[in-house]
Order: C-alpha cells, then structure tokens, then sequence
C-alpha cells in the first residue's frame, strides 16, 4: 500500500470535474491519460501530518476527502506499523515518527499552468460582473420581445455581446508590465511588451470567430494579427517564426556584414509570408547598402532594396484600419481592394522582370530580395519554405495566395490540407481549438476548451457560442435526457459554479452563476448557502444577504437558527437569543428560556440584576418574538417598582408595583415555580397597612394560583424554592385579610355578613394550616366561597 | 441621489493585492515623500495571515497618474484579525489588532527609511477573551477590546509590559460587536439590537449609560458593526449597522436616534444609500459643510460608510447621499486620511483595495441654508477662479494643496491660523526642506484671490503622490446632477434646493445648535439658569417683578407676573450668543 498505487490508478475519477459530474464525460472525448490532470503535492514537499488514533485493526487503509480550494487530502492508516508505515512514508519523502499513519494534501490544480491560483482568483472575480450585465441584458430583451434569443441578432445584441468579449479580454492581460525603454534600439526588431498566455490567446480565438461580427468580413487578416501575436506560444514546442526571429536578434549584435548571412533573408521572407511587414522593413533597413560609406558603392542594390521596402510597405490588406501604424494600405470594401491589389501585382512582377537584377553584384541579396517577390506573388513553394509551423503556413495562404476571399468552409478544407503538409508531433491545445472552431463542431470546441483551460473558460465562452449561430445555440440550451433534464450550458455553469463553492474566498461568486441556472440553480444554491460556516457574524451576515438578494426566507431564518443554536451552546447566550429572535423560532426560544430560568432562580438577588439588564434590553419590547423570554422583562419592572416603594407610606408607586405583579401573574409564560418566591416578595404590598391595594377578584386570582401551586407541589417534578417553610401560608393569610378588609368595608350588608362568614372559615382553615403545614390544602374551601360571595 | 461624477472629480483606482483584506488603516507620516498604509491581510493559498505594511506610490506616465502599492514590512500573525487600529500619535506607530483565537497584540514598527519591528507584545490569556475579540480601540497607550462573550477589557502599556483588566463581564448574556474611545476617561461600545453602551472609568461595574432608542414599530433590530465618535462633540455617539442603518446617539437627548440612513425606520422613508450591512462608520470632515454666514448649520457632520452591497457614500443630516463607490462586491473596511482627508482608501471583498482621491476644494453647498447662502458675486468668481487654477497649473509643481476650504468669518480664520501653526509644527520636524515648493491658498474674504507665494520658510507640503496632472479636472460639487439640469444658472439651483427644504421642514422644524466647529464652545452657566427653550424651538424667561412689594399688586397681576415668557426676537442673539447648545428654533 504506498501513495503512488492511489496516484496512478485514479487521476481521472479524481479529478474534480470528471468526478462530480459524470454526464460531462459522455459528452467530451476522454481525454489522453498524457493530458488528464496530473496529480501535484501542494508545494514541492508536501506537508504531512502525523496521524495518531488507537483504532483497533482492521482499519480502512486509505481515505480520500477534498480539503480546502482543490487539494485532496489523503489519509494513510498503517497496518502494522513497523513496515508498512515506513513505507508509506517513504514515499512521501517524509519521516516516520512511530504514528498511526499520515495526512497528505495535494493540490489538485494544473501543476504546469500558466496562472496562479490568485491570478484565477482575480480573472473569476473580475468576470463576474460582466457576465452578470450580458445575463441582465438577455433576460431583459427576451422579456420584451418574447421571443427565443438567437431571434435577437441585431445590431444592439451584438454591441453587448462584444462588449462582453471585450471586459474579459481585458481582465486576461497580465497584471506586470515590463517597463518599455524610451531610446528606440533601430537593431531591436521584435518587441516583447507583455506576456502571452494561452488563456489569452484562446479567448481572442472565440471573440474573433463569435463575438465579433462586426469584423467579420475580415476574418483571414484579424487571424493575421492574432498569429502576429500569440506565434510565441507555438515556439516553446515547435520552431517557429517567432523563435527563428528571435535567434535572428541575437545574431545582429555581432553579424558585420547581415546580407552575407542566410540567416538574415531567411527571417525575413519568413516575417514576410506571415505578414509582419514592420519586421520585414525594419530588417530590410538594416541592410548593408544602406550604410552611407556605402551609399555610392551599392547604388543599384540600394535601389532594388528600397524599391521592395516599398512594395512590402504598400502591400494592400483588406481591413478596416490600420492599427498602430501598421504597414499595409487599407481597404475596406472587397472591389477597392481587389483592384488595388492587382495594380499592385502589375508593378511586383514589373519590377521581377526589370533589368537592374542582372547589374546587381552582390549575389546574397539579389536570390533573397526575388524570393521576396515570389512570396508576394503567392509561390506556394517559397511560402512553404519559409514557413515553420503549419498554422503560419495556413495563414500565409490568405495573406499572399488566396487572399481574403474564402469563406468558412474551404477555410477548414485548407488547414486540414495545411495540417497533412506540415504534420506536427505535438499538438498544441489551441491547434485543436482553431481545428475544431473551422470544423464548425460545437462538441468538439467545448471539450478543447474544458480540457485545456478549466471550467471558468467554457462557462464564460459558451455566451460567446451561443451567440454564434442558431445551430450551436439549439445544441447547448437543448435539454438533455443524459444530463439529468439540463442544458450543457446550465451543465457547464453549474460545474464552474461547483468549483468556485469550493474555495472560502471565490463561494460568493458562485450564486450569481447559480441564479442563472433555470432548473437546477436555486436548489443547489440552499444547499450552498446552507453549507457555509456561521461561526462568525460577519461571514454570517454575508451569507444572509444573499438569501435576502434571492428572497430565501426559509433558509435564511434555518441558517440563523443554527447560528443561534451555535452561539447558545458556545456560553453566548445573548448572541443566540438574538439569532433566533430574528429566526422567530419560538420553539427554541421556549425551551431556552426554561435553562435562562434556571439560571435566574440561582443567581438573581436584586442587586445582581442589572447584568441582565442588556440581555433584558436586547429582547425589547416587542413581544412576539421574545417567547418565553418576555417573563423576564416583566420580572425586572416588577423589582425595579418593588425597590422603589418607600416604608409605609401611600403611593403611586405601590400601585404600580401591584400591577407590575398582577401583569406577571396574569401571563401565562410565567413559570409557576417563580409564582411563589414572587408572592412573598411582595408580601409587603399584601400586607399595606393603611388599606389593600388589590380588589377583590385580583386577590381571588392570586388565591386560585396558590391552589394551584398547592395542588402542584404533589407532582414529582415539582421544584421548590429556597423559601422559608411558612411562606405560603404567610401569603395565604395575607390574602385572606386583605379579602376580609374589603368585604367588611362593603356597604352591602349581605355581602358583610358572608364575608365575615368567609373569614370565619379562612380563618379557621388558616389556622389549621399553620398547625400542620404538612396537610394537604385541597379540601379548603375558602377561594370558592369567596368566588360565591362576588358573583352573588 | 448625487453621484460624484467620476471622470473630473474623484479617482479611484483599483489594486489588487492577492489576499484577502481583513482590515486596513493609514498609518501617520513618516517621511515626507512616502504614504503608508498597513493591511491585515489572510493568504488563502497557505492559509496564513499577515500584517502589512505597504508604501502608496504614483507611478506611471504624464496622461495616467496610478498609485501602486509595494510591501515594505510584514509581521506575521498567528490568527486572522477581526480589528486593527494605528495610534494616531506622528512620532511613534502603534498598531494594535485583535484575532479571532482572542488575543490582542500591539506592533511597535520604527521607521528609518525601512521598517524594523521594535517590539512586539500580546496578551493571550483564557481569562483575557474567551472565542473572538469583535473589536478593539487604541487611545494613547490604553486598548479597548470587546468580545462576543460579553467581556470588555481594559489593556495598558506600562514599562513596555501589557496589563489588562476586566472593566465588565455579561458572562455571554450580552454580546459587543464595536467599541471606540470618546476621551481617556471614557468609551462607547456597541452590540446586538442596535444596542449602544456608554462607559466611565469612574463608574466601574456597569455602563454609565445604556442608550434605549425609541425605535418606531415594524423595526427590525440588527448589530452595531462600527461606532464613531468625534474629538470635538463627545457627547455623540455615531453608530452603523444592519439593514443599511446609520445612527447617531445623542448623550443630551437619550430617547431619540437621529436617524441618518436606513431601511424601514421612522415615519419617513429616508433616502438610504445602501440596504445590506454598514460594516464601518467614519465622520468625514472633507465634505464638511463649511458656510458660516449661515448660522444653522447641520447639527451632525457628514458620515462616510461602506456597505455590504458595495457602496461607499457619504451621508449627513439633511444631506443627499453622495455615493463615492459603487462597487459589485462588498467594501468592508475603509480609512479616511487623518492628515488630508481627500485620501480614502477602502478594502474590497474580492481581494483588492480601490484607492479614491477626491479634489481637496471640494466644498459642499449645504442643503440646509435658511436663506443664508445668496449666490452673490463672490461665489461665481471663486468657481471660475477654480477651473482655470486647476486646468493651467503646471506639471512642475510637485505638490498642489488648498489650506482650508473657501470660507470667510473670523473663526475660519482662527481655524486656519492653527492650521498654519500645525503646518509649521511638522516642517520643523522634517528635516527634508525644498524651497520651491508653492502653495495656493484661497482667501476667501470678498474676492478670491489666488495668490502665489513662496511658502512660510521651510513648509513642506506632504504629499506628491497624488498630483493631478489631467486636463480633466472640474471643481466637484455635490449635486452635479442638478446644477447640470439647471444649465448652470445658480439662482434657479438655489432655489430649487430650498424649494426641497421647504417641503421637508414640516417633519423636521429646523432646530440648530448654533455653535462653530473646531472647537467645543462653554455654555454661560448664569443664563441656562434663566432660561429654557420649549419644545418648539421658543427661548423663555420668567418674568420680573415678583419679589417683593406684593402686597400692593393684586392677585391678576401676580398671576401674570408668575408666568415664563418669550424673550423678544431682538434678544435671541445674546442668549444664543450664551448658550450656543441651545436647540434654537428663530422662525417660532
């Protein structure tokens, strides 16, 4: 059991989006075990951690789980410790310390690729916002004219879908600049200014093919620049024009005389053919002839070479400007240039035949300049020559043999003829991507595309696509059996998505590329949402704005609950009230207000109070949402009131206090094991001395809880009170006198004789009670009487 | 709402830094020629994190200006921080942050040219906070922290050792999300439900104060996530919140939030910038209203805050909301310069920082002008005084800086005199000298004139970086929509501005505190004595004669005579003059 059988064996079903999403694989070509992924450790040495557990054998040997981002976190368990571990770690290149086995974690990205893990970062946060404005425009277009999108093609539609291309564009441009030097070296030819990436490369592949219709009656030439400059991504595995250039360059430096050295008109019919005409007259200039000591000696060779810088210089390119000075005469309609472009063969071939060749002495430069000329005049035989890589071949075809007049179709003929002149051995990922966008085969692109450069790019070109023609559009919005009811191109947003979820910081990206999933979308984003930690209130509060942004009301207040079941059980009591206040879970509330009680009957004296005090605050007074919990709002008042009453004289105060109590005892969350405890507490508002302060069905009430109270301190689940023995039968007499007060002060002499009747038994009765507390109070009668006397 | 329109006033600009921003402050001039900023930062990739410290420079060629950022020192940090303050005394740097494993550490970087840490302290103790600190203040050498497990802790630095103490402990019940230093002796902290605690060393125990707002009904209660409180008005208490909410506590009025943005709250619909979280608040001097002819001027400075929905704006009372930056993913930290508050600099959820200079004239035409604010004659020549000054200036000049804001009154000019002073102070201490440096100032008395000269001997101005150097550039005034729609005539924007006023003055009668800012004014503690203000906004006085000789006076007399009345019109400007935090309403 080592690491690497676990390396070779699973790379494919490993690698996250083959492995998430199996309909993805029967769509793509399974990709050559050379190009699948390859499985990297996460730095150079992986980090290992020890494993230490006392599990008793057999244990599972290897466990598997995603870690952070898109590293893998692979556990060893050892069997039997003395070989297998050493082994295993071995492998590993790691010491083996006697432990249980080891974690490894391996980064699961493209070891090779060109962009860091923060540079995707940057593209993905950076590309949300335009794809978010291209979704917005469509929906809005689609609801006003009720009709499918690909119906849309107007000029309008276009525009945005250019601008679209072009925001993307430019978040692909490398953020470090070299920093150009302001002397112009006249030996310096090619200028490397920033750095191309394939990513890059391929997205200006989709824009020109799609994106772009504006320019696409000059197809052929903006392929022209687009080799012009990408052609160095093709040099670091096949000889290129560019590299053969840049060897050149190198060269210069030391060469005295150039024209003597094939190497220089080599580089230069080669710049030639692909159309880099700054390159052909920059080099042209550095010729020899043109050195002024030179200048009468060479007079004829000076004519013929500034006679072909001419001719390169006027050479006529159907486009629509010229870009940054570029050589070249523009035309932008086909006729103008068709015409132009024959005059200017008339004088190509009018200088071919002219007599000055024959008194030009210097042989070098006489073969290099006529192989100029043939080149121009589109010698399939000197192109071929001078060309490296099949793709330059390819384009030199539409610069000087067929120039600018072919359409889509013998454009894909012609690079399949190109492909069997100039076979290559490897095969450029963005080869297979122009091969299979002429071939017009949307499969085939899509899965070029994923192979090479991950789920960012296809979810974001499919826009692209689908704005391309109306047959790739039907291929991807065509809901698929295979794919579980969905699109490809939901499929494939869902799977960028799925990766952007699976990192802490790009996870706030992922619902705005869910919201535009139709089927799938919202329920894979409750799930999302519902994964994310809470432990925290600011990554809290981020997750709840996006179930406010998306009107997720029920897995909103879900997620609160549990951040207030977090809180709560983490001690923070405040903070888990407030959470599931805000939940309106009243359920919990409920439950928790019975531990909160537990809490208070220890710890609340009158003085330690005020440390509820902001608890008491927080729930506010609103008390719906307070459950159980608004018992203690009440309870502070009715103390705070309680403290205020001033010995033995009448007041306000003493009123307010009553009701205070009177509102507690009413309220039917009040716990009952706090009645008693608060009937003695004010025992002195029972007993006021000068007249009662209760009536007599609010006395009547507060008797009928103390039957009940009785009644209950049978129950076995009854909890007592640190009170003193007698304390109920002290409120039970008070109450009994005050009722004895306000009958006896009533005018009704019926009610006078019953009441003194009613006190009489009270009395009695009381008496018993403080001679055997232990009786059981049922059977008294006095409340019910009383009750009687009222009604009557 | 006013957009500052970005193309001739603000620019902003975006760097991104790679790593996630967890906190971001400017730290006090070091050196003449460089900014610096210090980052708490969290590398996802290694899952680590850092403090930064970044030097803020402008590079690029004549036609774009861009600040870039390089690191110049990184310390790391065990935990990611939740808070992070910078001392704000020039000489020496201290900056104190708070982690999420509850441990509280103060950097004392020097800086030579380079940034050595000097020492390093940090107080990590189970006793101390138990789970995250949610936040921390530094005054002088005295933090401030506050935690979700209800505790607030006093941490000092004496004998270059940290000592701490329990100033309170809810023992969970309450949470504290914020807290901010009012004056040595007391602090403000913040928590759940909008909740707002004043506390006073000198009443240990329990917060001095609790702040119970009378919210209006159907409120949703959220969190304070940042309190602000200004040197020169202690007495309020500046908090933001859930749900977009900005508001101010008043320790003089304890009932009543005033109310500066938010959704759903009070009876008015106010005009809120943002609708998600306001993670930060800071009060904003730049935009400061700044017209002392008109006595009534707002009672609150103008408010910057940033917002999970990506907005950072500028609110006030009786302001419009002026949006700054209206981003597509959430600003959660800001800074405002404390030497040239034109700078901002705000953190971006997507791993990036957007660094705003606004014009430095900026002036604001307050919108509550009772009639005080004519457009007279001085006001247009100084707008076109500034186009041409700000178009022609040449690139030469290293450093372009307007002392004060076009004011007039002799306050301002007391104000600007200490400025001057203050301006001295630090050239003295730089020892970098140039001489010809220039420096524009505006006199705003009668016509403006902008006089070019050689600056006080040896002042340096601080800031080259942020030379503008563009055609592009206008002066900014709020409100540009409306005077672009008024085809620049300024009468008919006037008064379409207090035609707006006038409809809102029903709600809100327009009570003003008649004080000057800069410095706090004494109340005359003979007159409050005798004098009261009602409801309304009226002053009242009792009236004399019912001393004595009442035998002689019958009882209709003595009865009016026992009654307060209106102090006359003519005389409001003595009392006001005596009490200036007299809630006075003229129009009553």
């Amino acid at each position: 059991m080592t690491t690497k059988w676990c390396f070779q064996s699973t790379p494919k079903a490993l690698t996250p989006h083959f492995a998430l999403h199996s309909p993805a694989k029967m769509l793509e070509p399974v990709p050559d075990t050379d190009d699948a992924l390859p499985l990297v450790p996460l730095s150079q040495e992986p980090v290992a951690y020890p494993l230490h557990h006392s599990l008793s054998h057999p244990v599972s040997r290897v466990s598997l789980c995603w870690s952070r981002g898109n590293s893998l976190r692979v556990s060893l368990f050892c069997q039997e410790p003395p070989e297998s571990a050493i082994e295993a770690t071995t492998a590993l290149t790691t010491e083996d310390d006697g432990s249980g086995g080891v974690v490894v974690e391996l980064s699961m990205s493209n070891g090779s690729s060109e962009i860091d893990d923060a540079e995707w970062r940057r593209i993905a946060y950076g590309s949300v916002a335009p794809f978010a404005l291209l979704q917005n425009r469509k929906n809005s277009a689609v609801a006003l004219s009720k009709l499918p999108i690909a119906s849309l093609s107007n000029v309008e539609w276009w525009e945005y879908v250019m601008d679209y291309s072009k925001e993307i564009n430019s978040l692909l441009v490398n953020s470090k600049l070299h920093p150009s030097s302001m002397i112009d070296d006249p030996r310096k030819i090619m200028k490397v200014i920033k750095e191309p990436t394939c990513l890059k490369a391929a997205w200006e592949l989709w824009g020109i093919f799609y994106a772009d219709k504006q320019h696409q009656a000059w197809l052929p030439e903006c392929l022209v620049d687009w080799l012009a400059d990408y052609d160095c991504l093709f040099s670091q595995t096949h000889p290129t024009v560019h590299s053969k250039l840049v060897d050149l360059q190198h060269d210069l430096v030391n060469l005295q005389t150039i024209e003597d050295n094939p190497k220089y008109w080599e580089g230069i019919s080669s710049a030639l053919a692909v159309g880099w005409l700054d390159i052909v007259v920059k080099l042209l200039h550095l010729h020899g002839c043109n050195q002024l000591d030179q200048i009468g000696s060479r007079e004829v060779e000076k004519g013929l070479v500034d006679a072909v810088v001419f001719l390169v210089s006027k050479m006529p390119r159907l486009r629509s400007e010229s870009v940054g000075g570029r050589l070249g005469e523009c035309y932008k309609s086909r006729q103008d240039f068709n015409m132009a472009r024959e005059k200017w063969r008339a004088k190509l071939t009018k200088l071919d035949c002219s007599g000055f060749w024959i008194q030009c002495g210097h042989q070098p430069t006489r073969d290099g300049l006529k192989n100029l000329l043939l080149i121009m005049l589109g010698d399939i035989d000197s192109l071929s020559a001078s060309t490296c890589h099949w793709m330059e071949f390819y384009i030199s075809h539409f610069l000087h043999m067929r120039p600018f007049t072919v359409g889509l179709e013998s454009m894909y003929s012609l690079a399949q003829q190109c492909i069997q002149l100039k076979p290559v051995t490897h095969r450029h990922t963005l080869m297979g991507l122009l091969v299979g966008i002429l071939g017009e085969n949307t499969e085939v692109v899509l899965a070029e595309c994923f192979k090479a450069f991950g789920p960012w790019m296809v979810a974001h070109s499919i826009e692209l696509l689908s704005a391309g023609g109306e047959q790739s559009e039907t291929i991807l919005h065509q809901k698929r059996h295979n794919l579980g009811g969905i699109s490809i191109e939901e499929l494939h947003r869902i799977v960028y998505a799925q990766v952007l979820a699976s990192h802490a910081l790009t996870w706030q990206l992922a619902p705005i590329y869910l919201v535009s999933c139709e089927k799938q979308g919202m329920d894979l984003l409750e799930i999302l949402l519902y994964r994310q930690p809470v432990q925290h209130n600011q990554g809290l509060l981020k997750i709840l704005e996006y179930g406010r942004l998306y009107e997720l009301g029920s897995v909103s207040s879900k997620i609160m609950m549990i951040a207030g079941i977090h809180h709560w059980k983490h001690g923070r009591k405040g903070s888990g009230i407030y959470w599931l206040q805000q939940a309106q879970d009243e359920v919990r509330l409920n439950k928790i207000a019975l531990q909160l009680f537990d809490f208070v009957g220890k710890t609340v004296s009158s003085e330690s109070f005020k440390q509820w005090e902001g608890l008491i605050e927080l729930l506010g007074s609103d008390t719906k949402t307070a459950g159980g919990l608004e018992f203690l709002r009440k309870y502070r008042d009715f103390k705070k009131s309680l403290q205020q009453i001033p010995d033995g004289k009448v007041n306000d105060t003493a009123r307010q206090a009553v009701e205070s109590l009177m509102k507690l005892m009413k309220n039917p969350s009040t716990p009952q094991r706090f009645w008693l405890p608060l009937l003695y507490d004010s025992l002195k508002l029972l007993t006021w001395p000068e007249h009662p302060l209760l009536n007599v069905s609010e006395t009547n009430l507060l008797l009928n809880k103390l039957q009940e109270l009785s009644m209950a301190k049978l129950r076995p689940d009854y909890i007592d009170a640190d009170l003193p023995p007698q304390a109920l039968s002290s409120v039970r007499l008070a109450l009994a006198k005050i009722l004895d007060v306000l009958f006896s002060r009533s005018d009704n002499p019926f009610m006078q004789f019953r009441s003194k009747e009613a006190q009489t038994a009270g009395k009695s009765r009381l008496k018993k009670c403080h001679e055997c507390p232990q009786l059981p109070h049922n059977t008294w009668k006095g409340p019910s009487i009383c009750t009687k006397v009222v009604d009557i | 709402m006013a957009v500052m329109q970005t193309q001739n006033s603000l620019h902003i600009h975006k760097l991104p830094l790679s790593k996630y921003v967890d906190g971001l402050r400017w730290l006090p001039p070091l050196s003449a020629f460089d900014k610096f900023v210090v980052f708490s930062l969290f590398d996802s990739d290694s899952c680590s994190s850092s403090i930064e410290i970044h030097s803020l420079t402008a590079t690029g060629n004549d036609h774009s200006i861009s600040p870039s950022l390089s690191s110049a020192s990184s310390f790391p940090s065990l935990s990611r921080t939740t808070s992070l303050r910078v001392s704000q005394s020039p000489y020496k740097i201290l900056i104190a942050f708070s982690t999420f494993a509850g441990s509280l550490n103060l950097l004392f970087p020097v800086y030579s040219g380079d940034f050595t840490l000097e020492t390093q302290l940090s107080v990590r103790d189970s006793s101390f906070h138990s789970g995250p600190i949610s936040d921390i203040d530094v005054l002088e050498n005295e933090c401030v922290s506050v935690g979700e497990d209800g505790r607030v802790n006093l941490t000092s630095l004496c004998d270059s050792r940290l000592s701490y103490r329990r100033v309170f402990d809810s023992n969970g019940l309450v949470s504290y999300t914020a807290a901010k230093w009012a004056s040595p002796m007391e602090f403000a902290t913040g928590g759940l439900g909008f909740s707002l605690q004043w506390w006073d060393q000198r009443k240990p125990g329990e917060p001095a104060l609790r702040f119970k707002g009378n919210w209006p009904q159907k409120t949703t209660h959220g969190i304070v996530h940042s309190i602000d409180i200004h040197p020169s008005r202690k007495h309020i208490c500046l908090a933001g919140g859930s749900s977009g909410t900005v508001f101010a506590w008043d320790l003089r009025w304890q009932q009543q939030p005033i109310i500066l943005s938010g959704v759903g709250i009070g009876e008015r619909p106010t005009r809120s910038p943002s609708e998600s979280d306001v993670w930060e608040v800071q009060y904003d001097c730049h935009l400061q209203s700044s017209n002392i002819s008109s006595i009534s001027s707002p009672r609150m400075l103008p408010v910057m805050m940033c917002a999970e929905d990506g907005i950072l704006a500028v609110v006030g009372q009786g302001l419009e909301p002026v949006e700054l930056l209206a981003e597509s993913c959430a600003i959660n930290n800001f800074d405002i310069d404390k030497q040239n508050n034109s700078h901002v600099i705000c953190s971006l959820e997507w791993e990036a920082v957007a660094v705003l200079t606004r014009p430095s004239s900026a002036k604001l035409i307050p919108a509550s002008m009772d009639g005080g604010l004519e457009p007279n004659s001085s006001t247009k020549s100084m707008l076109s005084y500034i186009f041409p000054l700000y178009c022609d200036h040449s690139p030469n000049f290293p450093e372009l800086q307007f002392f004060g804001h076009a004011r007039s009154g002799a306050r301002n000019r007391l104000d600007r005199r200490s400025k001057q002073r203050q301006m001295m102070a630090a050239a003295l201490a730089t020892p970098i000298l140039s001489s010809n440096l220039i420096r524009f100032r505006i006199h705003s008395s009668n016509l403006i004139l902008p006089s070019i000269r050689k600056s006080y001997s040896n002042a340096v101005n601080l800031t080259p970086l942020f030379t503008e150097r563009s055609n592009n550039y206008s002066l900014n005034l709020n409100y540009s929509h409306s005077i672009a729609s008024a085809a620049g005539l300024w009468p008919v924007v006037l008064q379409k501005r207090a035609s707006a006023i006038a409809v809102s003055s029903p709600f809100h009668p327009s009570l003003g505190v008649f004080c000057a800012k800069g410095y706090k004014m004494k109340t005359h503690k003979a007159s409050a004595k005798r004098f009261r203000v009602t409801g309304r906004g009226k002053i009242m006085r009792r009236r004399a004669g019912k001393q004595h000789l009442l035998a002689k006076k019958n009882s209709k007399r003595k009865l009016r005579l026992s009654k307060m009345v209106q102090v006359h019109k003519s005389d409001y400007d003595n009392v006001i003059g005596a009490l200036p935090y007299l809630k006075v309403n003229r129009q009553v």
